[in-house]
């Protein structure tokens, strides 16, 4: 596959695949959106050097891409003093509350969450994936969890008591 | 737990839509095309390299680089902190890595015992002058030669002979024989200033990077070009050279040194055929590009480098690689990292000859890990690896009698 026809059929048949992992990874559709874009660009300039399946290419991108995208754009984000408060109860709804709460977990814990328990990889793969020890890994996702709890406390049953 | 969370996140990512956008192929071709425009030069080259790569096959080979575990040295795996106490005494036989730290304190690894040491050199340049420097290529100015036994160096300083206007001064560069311990001042090259950058030839000389004689009115932006020479530090003979940057044996090609610490997806070159041909990093490990520093030749087709990619959460430090030249004829690799996680340096330098002759084997030792070896004796060595292998045939027979019983 090294012309345009075969990124599109790899677009069109993992694109909504990808997209749905973006969304997860930024909290945000539009943001979503952006950040599968900038990634199948960027497989579409390589496209005849990604040695691995041009999927795990634009899922790695997307991984990194979002770290830094947050890098870049944390100045403006919400300010710190009200980043462990819990979110306001207004939707009783669970997958409202987990919505809301994702968001305001910092991009890697959101991703570790997201190729943990979306992905399905091990804290092997996804450490492999993140350039990150296993060890960082376990400790980012028990962290997440924690987070997720002192967040949403109506989440407990969802995410556990002390995963 | 995790069910009931993977389905919550299920549902919630279904919540997404994807609209392809049909302009992600022009976007990323025109972005390759428009990063891309040197590689197309390189292509039209590559029937005028065979010529260099003809005459680099026939020229005469290097002294032959010493395995990692033999005695006389090695690259460590890891370069370790800095021991406490400065070095003074310079006659350590040889150095493996040489670097500027962020102090502009030059440090030195023993090749024979892997620790590193802030070291006090004779004229070496001072804090003020890396300062002045900043992140230009002005300040790759420690130079380590190939077998790791003489360290070069300018001796520049900072004056100021107008308020605010700061200039460079180079009156001598400095060898030190890491055998002896004792040092010699050579003279810079006829007419030339502060170098740019300072390395060694595969046959002893110091190379120089240097300002040459402007061809328009020079500003920050627009420098006067870039010239090489060749200096004998025995006789303080001085000559130009056809090539700026690192050289390679036998002199067809060099790795050219960039103009500043900017982020770029490629090493760039110049060969004796006068093009320009560039190897592009490995797109899937540095999507976002890398400052790449050429460091020297382990062969004539392959080149070290220091690869500092952009500070991330997944990347944290520089390291060194093994970049095949563009040529590339028969090369035993094409592009391998082998020693992570180096200081933040100004400057770096490594002992080319102690990486071993490359056998294309991706698992090649290339360096000697001397936390794992200082602790114990050659004796306790010994117990340790046999364990190790003890431990290590015990495994594959668990593992080969659990295959068998599963057959069962």
């Amino acid at each position: 596959m090294t012309d345009r026809s075969g990124f599109d059929a790899f677009v069109r048949a993992r694109g909504p695949a990808l997209a749905r992992t973006a969304y997860l990874l930024t909290g945000d559709h539009h943001l979503a959106e952006d950040l599968v874009q900038a990634a199948l660009v960027q497989a579409a300039k390589h496209w005849e050097r990604i040695e691995t399946s041009p999927e795990a290419y634009v899922r790695r991108t997307m991984y990194h891409q979002n770290i830094s995208w947050w890098r870049r754009r944390k100045l403006s984000e919400t300010p710190l003093e009200s980043y462990d408060a819990p979110v306001p109860a207004a939707d009783p709804t669970v997958r409202l509350t987990l919505e809301q709460a994702l968001r305001r977990l910092t991009p890697r814990q959101r991703t570790v969450l997201v190729l943990r328990y979306f992905e399905d990889l091990t804290e092997v793969q996804t450490a492999a994936e993140l350039g990150i020890s296993s060890g960082a890994v376990k400790s980012m996702s028990r962290d997440a969890l924690r987070r997720l709890r002192a967040l949403a406390p109506e989440l407990a049953d969802l995410v556990g008591a002390d995963a | 737990m995790s069910t009931d969370l993977r389905e919550e996140l299920t549902a919630l990512a279904e919540t997404q839509t994807f609209s392809p956008d049909p302009s992600a192929w022009d976007r990323g071709r025109r972005a390759r095309r428009t990063s891309r425009v040197v590689r197309g030069a390189a292509a039209i080259a590559v029937v005028a390299l065979v010529v260099g790569v003809g005459a680099i096959a026939t020229g005469p080979d290097r002294q032959a680089p010493q395995p990692a575990d033999v005695p006389g040295g090695a690259l460590p795996s890891r370069i370790p902190p800095t021991e406490h106490d400065f070095l003074t005494d310079l006659a350590i036989g040889s150095a493996s890595v040489a670097y500027v730290d962020q102090d502009a304190t030059p440090v030195l690894v023993d090749a024979a015992t892997g620790k590193a040491h802030r070291t006090l050199l004779p004229d070496f340049p001072t804090q003020q002058a890396f300062r002045v420097a900043g992140k230009s290529a002005r300040r790759s100015w420690l130079a380590l030669s190939p077998d790791g036994r003489r360290l070069a160096y300018p001796t520049v300083t900072v004056d100021e002979r107008e308020p605010g206007q700061k200039t460079f001064i180079t009156s001598w560069y400095r060898i030190v024989d890491l055998t002896t311990g004792e040092s010699d001042l050579v003279e810079p090259p006829p007419g030339t200033g502060t170098p740019l950058a300072v390395s060694w030839t595969a046959d002893g000389r110091i190379a120089v990077d240097v300002y040459g004689r402007p061809t328009s009115r020079t500003t920050r932006t627009n420098p006067p070009p870039t010239v090489g020479w060749t200096v004998d530090p025995a006789t303080s003979d001085a000559g130009t050279s056809p090539f700026t940057g690192i050289v390679a044996p036998g002199g067809g090609v060099s790795a050219v040194i960039p103009d500043s610490a900017d982020i770029v997806d490629a090493v760039q070159f110049e060969t004796a055929t006068g093009t320009d041909p560039v190897s592009e990093l490995p797109a899937d490990r540095y999507p976002e590009g890398a400052v790449v520093q050429p460091i020297g030749w382990v062969e004539h087709d392959v080149l070290v480098a220091s690869i500092d990619p952009p500070q991330s959460d997944v990347v944290e430090h520089p390291r060194l690689v093994l970049i095949a030249s563009p040529e590339r004829p028969g090369s035993d690799v094409d592009y391998r990292e082998f020693l992570p996680r180096l200081p933040p340096a100004l400057s770096m330098s490594i002992a080319v000859d102690l990486v071993p002759d490359l056998t294309g084997d991706p698992d090649q030792q290339l360096t000697r890990d001397f936390a794992q070896e200082q602790p114990m004796g050659d004796s306790s060595g010994m117990v340790a690896r046999v364990i190790m292998s003890g431990l290590l045939i015990l495994l594959v027979g668990v593992a080969f009698i659990r295959m068998m019983v599963k057959r069962a």
